[in-house]
């Protein structure tokens, strides 16, 4: 009797964990029926795996795929689903999937992202390859792509001459150059014509002063350390935290530029800059936690507590209207100051790009999508705001009033998406906001190290090293937080012990070996 | 820190002058005693505090934080922050369920899986014991590392996007096992496994009616580790799930607590792609810690009883 209870209570267990599996085998039911289905009559449907970056999945994303699949089968024969993976989670998991051999169509990618890392590895198609598997993908099923892409972002994010993702045609040339707050700016009289005659730090120092004087509890000269008039190419050597080995970022008079590869920390520059940011924070100009990295400048410069902020702009005034728009406060008003010229470099080129894996069975239809989000302004809006009448509606002015943010906030934001020129703008925007972005680059120059990449394999050791060191002080150096006198000379030497100096002569014989390459 | 305190002695029959000789002989003097019992009571105000400013923080207003930062005692009060977290279209509430539901189920079936494993392991007159016993403990020190585990819970046992995903990877514990196994050969005598198959049980009969009476106290920290356990995972969901109906309460801070470590920390190499003052507020972040605590910090009381008892409770008499 009591034999039978326990068979048939082993049995219910049993049972329990079958129950358990069936679910868990649902996912996958419809990739084989939808490939079943495939061999209906009106050709083949495929489901695409689109891995989007942003601040994670959303409950309307279902809504979202069904217009979006609603829209694009008919044009291309193609489904999507979109896994949407946190900024700071794309390493761990979509990476991960992406070397484990997880079914993935459309993959997002970027310099700061390990672009260079995953091509290196062999895990992403080449896309304009014409001895490649599969030929050349961009040119047979991406017309539109190439259409309206600036050249330089071809170029810029080619390695060894192939494009291994697409760009996004968004702002190319990000100089760096400042924001300031126009309430307090207009209390001192810091006008628009001053702040036209702004063209180093010294010249910031008598409006610092005046701005300490008229709010003594803020800090006028927002930073964490970064930017504030640093003539060197941002993310040249990428791999390192901070930007300690690179060129000059500006041309010469003459256009001309200078290639020489810089020790930054060792300049001449680092002594005067770290000197004067020292000052600056003895005389109170600068936040006593600014060399913390637990310090964000975000909160300050959303409550409108400070004078100036070094910041990477994009022409007409646009950053400085995202930043007010994202504060929430309505209070804000920022304006900006240019100190750097129009140059393309590889790390703007490179920083949002939609790559199709290997594992992808189906790399045609993943290119067709690609190139109707660089051609389809209906498919683009869908993507960016969500269901049309749902969470967002059309303005008089063809402006998006966003009713539900939800989508909106889930993903990673226009600048992900294909191409900007065709979307539309939200009634917080300037209407001609990605117009006006996108003609800014028009008139840059290309740096001469544009598309240089470098391969941080060899001197991996010393890149660890390195970055160990330059987190613990570059920050603390960089804000005026330690006494660069004492603690300058000790980084230089702790670099130095870290292998600087190979790391410089492995990025060197990179560069001429690229340089070599190019036939320039 | 009552139970170090003593009965105080029947002060009204003792005269003053031998008030010391009436004193138990083990209880430490009353100034001792105030001193050690100040110096614990401030000390656990040191673990309360950080608590406190979560919470205090939480119900802040977003402007008073910018403008004093933390206080113990803001100067303007707001439940934004929670409206915002259980509001419509935010993802809290499922998590919520999600996590209660994951931890429930994980936990029984955890303690069901290392009880069932561990108690033949205990048993000398188990063949195989030494093997299973090598067999789980291998697993504690070697892996096969992050993308075979990837491959094998979502690849082989269709993980993916599933609540199972949340509790079923971490069910089943190996170091548990090895406590359960000495636990079982410590507090289950051999004598009345022996006692119980002469009376005529069967395998089932004894450990249900004989063993498990006398293992609750393991099997109860068992439960109250992994509901900790589960409760706290969130790499599990980090790993098997991408669908918002999965996520668990602690994938979700998680992750908005990593995407701004990310953006602060990338935002120069990323050259103000993203405006990092978008980011969910001060205020909302810590109301997402409190919300966090949540029911779990109700599993130590209610584990607590059964370690009592097992501690009193001997299994043969005479």
């Amino acid at each position: 009797m009591l034999k039978k209870f326990m068979s048939s209570l082993l049995l219910i267990s049993t049972l329990i964990v079958a129950v358990g599996c069936a679910p868990a085998a649902l996912p996958a039911q419809p990739q084989a029926s939808s490939g079943g289905a495939a061999a209906a009559p009106s050709g083949e449907v495929v489901t695409l795996d689109y891995y989007w970056i942003g601040n994670g999945d959303t409950d309307q994303r279902p809504a979202v795929e069904a217009a979006v699949n609603e829209y694009v089968e008919p044009l291309i024969g193609a489904k999507v689903v979109f896994h949407i993976v946190g900024w700071g989670d794309w390493a761990t998991k979509a990476i991960t999937g992406l070397q484990a051999g997880e079914k993935m169509d459309i993959f997002f990618t970027a310099d700061w992202q390990n672009y260079m890392q995953l091509v290196s590895q062999d895990l992403l198609i080449p896309l304009n390859d014409n001895n490649g598997k599969y030929g050349n993908l961009l040119e047979k099923y991406g017309p539109d792509i190439l259409k309206g892409l600036n050249p330089a972002f071809i170029t810029g994010t080619q390695i060894d001459g192939i494009n291994y993702a697409v760009p996004t045609n968004k702002e190319l040339t990000v100089p760096e150059g400042f924001i300031y707050n126009v309430t307090l700016a207009e209390e001192i009289g810091f006008t628009e014509a001053e702040a036209a005659k702004i063209k180093s730090l010294r010249d910031l120092e008598p409006w610092l002063e005046k701005a300490k004087a008229a709010r003594p509890d803020e800090y006028p000269y927002l930073t964490d350390g970064s930017g504030g008039f640093q003539p060197w190419v941002p993310g040249f050597a990428a791999g390192i935290s901070s930007n300690l080995i690179s060129m000059k970022y500006d041309p010469d008079a003459s256009g001309k530029f200078d290639e020489r590869i810089t020790s930054i920390m060792e300049t001449d520059w680092a002594t005067e800059h770290t000197a004067i940011m020292r000052e600056w924070y003895t005389k109170g100009w600068i936040h006593p936690d600014a060399g913390l990295t637990t310090f964000n400048t975000g909160d300050l410069r959303n409550a409108g507590k400070f004078f100036i902020e070094s910041q990477p702009l994009k022409g007409s005034n646009i950053k400085a209207q995202e930043l007010v728009n994202a504060s929430g406060n309505p209070d804000l008003v920022l304006k900006e100051i240019y100190s750097q010229s129009k140059v393309n470099i590889t790390t703007h080129s490179g920083g949002s790009m939609l790559a199709i894996p290997v594992v992808s069975e189906h790399p045609v239809e993943a290119m067709k999508f690609i190139n109707l989000m660089h051609s389809d302004s209906k498919l683009l809006n869908i993507m960016l705001f969500g269901v049309e009448g749902t969470h967002w509606k059309f303005d008089p002015d063809g402006r998006v009033n966003i009713l539900n943010s939800a989508w909106y906030g889930a993903h990673g934001g226009a600048w992900t998406l294909g191409n900007t020129m065709l979307q539309a703008v939200s009634n917080k925007e300037d209407p001609d906001k990605n117009r006006k972005l996108i003609e800014y680059s028009n008139d840059a120059v290309d740096h001469p190290s544009l598309g240089f990449r470098f391969r941080t394999e060899p001197v991996a050791a010393e890149l660890t090293a390195i970055t160990a060191v330059a987190d613990g002080m570059h920050r603390a150096l960089m804000t005026g937080y330690v006494d660069p006198k004492v603690e300058l000379p000790k980084y230089i030497e702790a670099l130095k012990a870290a292998g600087l100096d190979k790391i410089k002569g492995e990025v060197e014989k990179q560069y001429g070996e690229w340089k070599t390459k190019q036939g320039k | 820190m009552t139970d170090i305190t003593v009965k105080p002695a029947p002060r009204q029959v003792v005269n003053f002058f031998s008030r010391r000789k009436h004193r138990d002989v083990l209880a430490v003097s009353p100034r001792t005693n105030i001193a050690l019992n100040l110096l614990l009571a401030f000390f656990c105000i040191l673990t309360l505090i950080p608590i406190y400013v979560i919470f205090i923080s939480s119900i802040t207003s977003e402007a008073s934080l910018t403008a004093n930062g933390y206080r113990l005692w803001p100067e303007e009060f707001s439940g934004l922050a929670y409206r915002f977290l259980f509001s419509q279209g935010s993802i809290v509430m499922t998590a919520y369920k999600n996590t209660i539901i994951s931890t429930g189920l994980g936990t029984i079936l955890s303690v069901i899986m290392v009880g069932l494993y561990a108690y033949p392991l205990s048993r000398d007159n188990f063949k195989f014991g030494s093997f299973f016993t090598f067999f789980a403990f291998f697993t504690m020190l070697f892996s096969g590392g992050l993308v075979s585990y990837y491959m094998v819970t979502r690849q082989i046992l269709l993980l993916q996007n599933t609540i199972w995903a949340l509790f079923l990877p971490s069910a089943f514990s190996p170091f548990w096992v090895i406590v359960m196994r000495t636990f079982y050969k410590a507090n289950v005598p051999n004598e009345i496994i022996e006692a119980a198959r002469m009376d005529g049980a069967n395998e089932w009969r004894t450990y249900l009616q004989i063993v498990l009476p006398l293992s609750i106290p393991g099997l109860a920290t068992v439960a109250l580790f992994s509901a900790i356990g589960i409760w706290n995972n969130f790499f599990n969901c980090l790993l098997l799930v991408d669908d918002a109906q999965y996520y668990s309460l602690q994938f979700t801070i998680y992750t908005t607590l990593n995407n701004i470590r990310f953006l602060l920390e990338n935002a120069d190499k990323m050259q103000g792609l993203v405006n990092v003052s978008e980011l969910p507020s001060q205020t909302f972040r810590m109301a997402m810690a409190v919300v966090t605590v949540g029911p779990i910090i109700l599993a130590y009381p209610f584990f607590q009883r059964f370690f009592v008892k097992g501690l009193t409770i001997g299994a043969i008499k005479g």
